[in-house]
Formats: structure tokens, sequence, C-alpha cells
């Protein structure tokens, strides 16, 4: 008995994945670093929020925190705002929308 | 001791200044401890002002990178999609895989796909099982 071997055409999909490969990998593994960067810089921003409010209510913590177009926010257990904009200057806003400190002007 | 009596006995300040002035003293002197409290927090702010500018700033860069190198996977993706199942589509980006070694998406129809760090992709069905891996 013989064998015959038979060569599989080599798939155009697959091919096609392959000549990216480099790439990819590269973009992929930028994309980790630029995340854990992201992490880092979340992070210290984070903490000073936290700071912020020890100061102005000791009970109260941070429950959710969102990105706007302006700046960074931190929403708080007791229904306070903190938020970080882009120049570096912070805003607290209290739950009735008082303002406790700065004051922010928000375009309709 | 009889000093120190004497002493005790003495009205404070404080105290005259509630007995005179009553309620709007009391007030007065709240609204002052608070004022201060405020200026504190607020000199603590100011300090702290261009550290916190640069890292917003920086993580708005960052941002916008990372949309723009998710979008061209997404585009080397939806062509892969297209030759797979023409019907399908990207509806969300998972985020990092599970393995901590790369990217992962969810399309329409539940296939997993993803991206590692070496370049290689996997594809894999809505009950898990690979239909596609390019080492």
């Amino acid at each position: 008995m013989r064998w015959k071997v038979e060569f599989l055409e080599r798939d155009p999909l697959k091919e096609l994945i392959e000549k990216r490969k480099e790439r990819r990998a590269r973009i992929v593994q930028e994309l980790l670093e630029l995340r854990t960067r992201e992490r880092e810089l979340e992070k210290e921003l984070y903490e000073e929020a936290v700071e912020l409010l020890k100061h102005i209510d000791d009970e109260d913590h941070v429950i959710h925190v969102g990105v706007s177009l302006r700046g960074w926010e931190f929403l708080t257990r007791r229904g306070k705002i903190i938020f970080v904009d882009k120049d570096g200057s912070i805003i607290v806003q209290a739950r009735n929308g008082t303002y406790l400190i700065g004051q922010r002007v928000v375009l309709l | 001791m009889e000093n120190g009596r004497k002493e005790g006995l003495q009205p404070r300040e404080k105290d005259d200044e509630r007995e005179k002035g009553g309620v709007g003293a009391v007030r007065e002197m709240r609204s002052g401890t608070e004022t201060l409290l405020l200026k504190e927090i607020a000199e603590r702010i100011e300090k702290g002002k261009e550290r916190r500018s640069r890292i917003v700033q920086e993580l708005f860069k960052l941002y916008d990178r990372v949309r723009e190198l998710e979008g061209k996977l997404e585009e080397e993706i939806t062509e892969l999609l297209k030759r797979l199942d023409e019907d399908d589509f990207i509806v969300e980006f998972y985020g990092v895989t599970l393995e901590n070694d790369g990217l992962e998406w969810w399309t329409k129809r539940g296939k997993e796909i993803r991206v590692r760090v070496d370049g290689s992709i996997e594809v894999c069905d809505r009950r898990g099982k690979p239909i596609l891996r390019v080492l």
C-alpha cells in the first residue's frame, strides 16, 4: 500500500491574519502599556478626591467615578459631586445643587 | 490652687459673646469657623492645581491614543468577521482577556475574538468552541 501525500491548500484567511501579526502585536502591547499608565493616573486623581472629601465630610465616600468632556467626576454616597477640571481646578457640588467649593458654568 | 479656681470661675470670652449677642453671635462664630475651614481647603486645592491639570490632560491624551489603536484593531477584526460570518459585527469591547495577555471583543452573534500580545487571533463561537486560531 502506498501512502498518498496531500498538501493542504493554504487558507487565505489565515494568510491574511499572519500577514499583519507583527503590527497587531505592536498595537496590543502599546495598548496594554497605555492601560497601565491610565490606571496609575486615575488612582492619583481618585486619592486626591478622597483626601479632599475627608476634609469636607468625614463620613462620606466615593461610590462612582466618571469622565466628562471637561474632566473627571466623583460621585459620593451622600450625593456630592467632586469635579476635577482639565485646568486642575476642583468644584464640589452638594446634593441639592449648591456649590460648596468653586462654581461651574455649564453651557446648555 | 486658689488662683486656678478663680480662673476657672471666670467666664470665658466666648461665653460672654454668646450671652451678649445670643443666637446671632453663635451663628457668626460658626460661620467664621466654616470660612476658615473652607479657606484651608481652598489653599490645599490651589497647591495641587498644576499637577491635577497635567494628570487630567495626560489622561485625555491617553484615551485618544487608546481609541485610535483600538479602532485599528477593530477594523482588522471587522475584515476578518466579513469572511467568517457576513452578518455578524462587533457589539462590545470587553477589555483585557482573562489571562491578561491580550484584548477581547464580543460580537452580535456571541462570538469572542481575542487578539493576543504576540499578534495571534483566536475566534470562539457562542458556546466557547474555537473556530479559528492563528498562532
